[in-house]
């Protein structure tokens, strides 16, 4: 400390103020791309500590409209220790001044760009005749001007959606050189605050569609109820459960891995088996071994299936999970009879997935289910043949974590050397040798 | 000024403590701040404020806890709970041991401003 000292100069560090055509420069710089910003939290930061920066003032904040407690929040603050409001601690209720205020527009009284200043109500108060017009403005205005004094702000800016619903309040503090805000800032500041407020509904915006997308996806895997007695809600739950485990534990394992939303995968998965639709009901629901014909007509499913998606823009990758997910390993699956890599990983965890939840459950050709331990043997012993290996062993490896499955279990049911190799993959924990082979791409 | 009002805040967020300092300071208070329910029984010993302000939610010994230790010493003073915790269960037993209101987080900050004038004003909050 001492020495940095000798070697600084003993005055504050003399920041220089930025001319306003300064700031207003690196502000739009830095704001530059901000609407294409989706993490809505994200860029509120950015927009209250750039302001608070480079117009240096003593603080700065924003409200944002929360739909849920029918206020205005604080959500992002920034600035000088005492003055700086800290976030997420207060609200604003719409019957408070500063709401009401903005909400009836009656900044536009004001100035032109919807702000308003300390100094503005100051010498809007003097003028008698204007209040006589409009009764409750003059407590209004009053209501305004202590808030404004109790918050120490120098400045409020609102921020409007389609210029009439207040999203957002920017609060301006004063500035540390003691300045007055010039017109020309509040236009800007203006500007910022509705480039902010888009930008937040465009959030907003993306995260509610995403959330209808999701819902067209569910309803869609739901109606395949209606003719696969196999696809069940509870069916997709434990599909999701276990597919969820596996891609955590392969996104450990592999860097970036899966390279698409987890939510789509997890969704195709669900979907895999829509082009069933087309199947006669007679073979899905026929409790026997199907004919040779029978098996022809059922073996479309996945083509069927997969050209659903493959009229959507953007769900290719759902496309192909669906229409390889009948593949085996060592090609004598179908529609194509791909080998090993040459089916796209998406598609070969899905068999996977999809073939343990078959044999634990019931299926109209097999009343009885098979145990978790009957059916984790099925899957070793499909290893290479109808299964991806490494898949095999990370799914094991799933079950023993979760419970379903226990050490012991497995030496019973498989008490030969290559359980033992399995066991100790499983036991070093590491990457193991297995998954660093898995070529190609998620799909 | 002798006789200003004393007011304790404690909360483990500084700019909390240092937020309502400054905004009741300005109001005419003499505030304290506590960032610890530990930090808060040392300023309490001390200062006797005549107002508490406490969140609940804090590292090492929690509020709930700060105000049963306060309570086997002294009288409790007028507490009010600022805390984001909205649980009725842990509202409720916090009421039972003398607290007089609670505010969650986000908080009307004139709900606050309005009790803390309140019992500055009743002559009994200088008592107790």
């Amino acid at each position: 400390m001492a020495n940095r000292k000798k070697n600084k100069p003993l005055k504050r560090s003399p920041k220089k103020t930025l001319s306003f055509s300064e700031y207003k420069r690196s502000l739009e710089l830095a704001t530059e791309g901000m609407v294409e910003i989706l993490d809505a939290e994200r860029l509120i930061r950015l927009i209250v500590y750039m302001v608070v920066k480079k117009a240096r003032l003593i603080h700065a904040g924003l409200l944002l409209y929360d739909e849920e407690k029918k206020s205005y929040i604080l959500s992002s603050s920034r600035g000088r220790r005492g003055s700086v409001i800290p976030k997420e601690y207060i609200r604003i209720a719409s019957d408070e001044p500063i709401v009401k205020f903005f909400n009836e527009r009656k900044g536009d009284y004001f100035n032109k760009s919807g702000a308003i200043r300390l100094e503005d109500l100051d010498s809007f108060l003097k003028e008698k005749a204007i209040f006589r017009k409009e009764k409750g403005l003059r407590d209004l205005i009053l209501g305004l001007r202590e808030e404004m004094i109790n918050y120490e702000v120098a400045a409020f800016v609102p921020g409007y959606f389609q210029t009439k619903n207040l999203l957002g309040i920017l609060f301006l503090g004063r500035k540390v050189n003691g300045e007055k805000f010039q017109q020309e800032e509040l236009d800007f500041f203006t500007a910022l605050a509705r480039t902010a407020v888009m930008a937040i509904r465009n959030a907003q915006l993306y995260k509610s569609i995403q959330k209808i997308f999701y819902g067209v996806i569910k309803a869609m895997a739901l109606s395949i109820e209606k003719f696969d007695p196999a696809f069940t809600r509870p069916h997709m739950d434990r599909i999701f459960k276990m597919g969820t485990r596996m891609i955590e534990k392969l996104d450990r394992k592999k860097q970036g891995f899966p390279n698409m939303p987890r939510e789509l995968f997890l969704s195709s998965i669900f979907l895999h088996d829509i082009g069933k639709q087309y199947t006669p009901r007679e073979i899905l629901h026929k409790e026997g071994p199907l004919t040779d014909e029978e098996w022809k007509i059922l073996k479309k499913h996945p083509v069927d299936g997969a050209e659903i998606f493959e009229q959507i823009e953007g769900l290719e990758e759902v496309a192909l999970i669906v229409r390889y997910h009948q593949e085996k390993f060592d090609g004598t699956g179908y529609p194509e009879g791909l080998k090993g890599g040459a089916i796209p990983l998406g598609a070969r965890i899905a068999a996977v997935l999809d073939s343990f939840d078959a044999m634990t459950n019931p299926r109209p050709y097999r009343k009885v289910p098979f145990s978790v331990q009957h059916a984790a043997m099925e899957l070793i012993k499909g290893k290479n043949k109808q299964f991806d290996p490494e898949l095999v062993d990370v799914f094991v490896e799933v079950l023993l974590e979760e419970g379903m499955l226990s050490y012991s279990d497995l030496k019973e049911i498989y008490p030969d050397v290559s359980v033992e190799n399995l066991f100790n993959s499983l036991v070093s924990n590491s990457a193991g040798p297995g998954l660093a082979n898995i070529r190609g791409t998620f799909l | 000024m002798a006789d200003k009002i004393k007011l304790l805040v404690v909360d483990d967020e500084e700019l909390v403590c240092h937020y309502i300092e400054r905004r009741f300071r300005r109001k005419g208070f003499e505030v304290l701040f506590a960032l610890s329910g530990e930090e808060a029984l040392v300023a309490f010993e001390k200062e006797k404020p005549d107002i508490l302000i406490l969140d609940i939610m804090m590292k090492g010994i929690d509020g709930l806890e700060t105000i049963k230790r306060i309570k086997e010493r002294y009288d409790l003073p007028k507490t009010i709970i600022v805390s984001a915790l909205d649980n009725q269960e842990k509202i409720e037993e916090l009421k039972k041991i003398g607290v007089s209101d609670y505010l969650i987080k986000p908080i009307l900050l004139r709900e606050l401003d309005n009790l803390v004038m309140s019992f500055a004003k009743a002559p009994k909050a200088r008592l107790r």
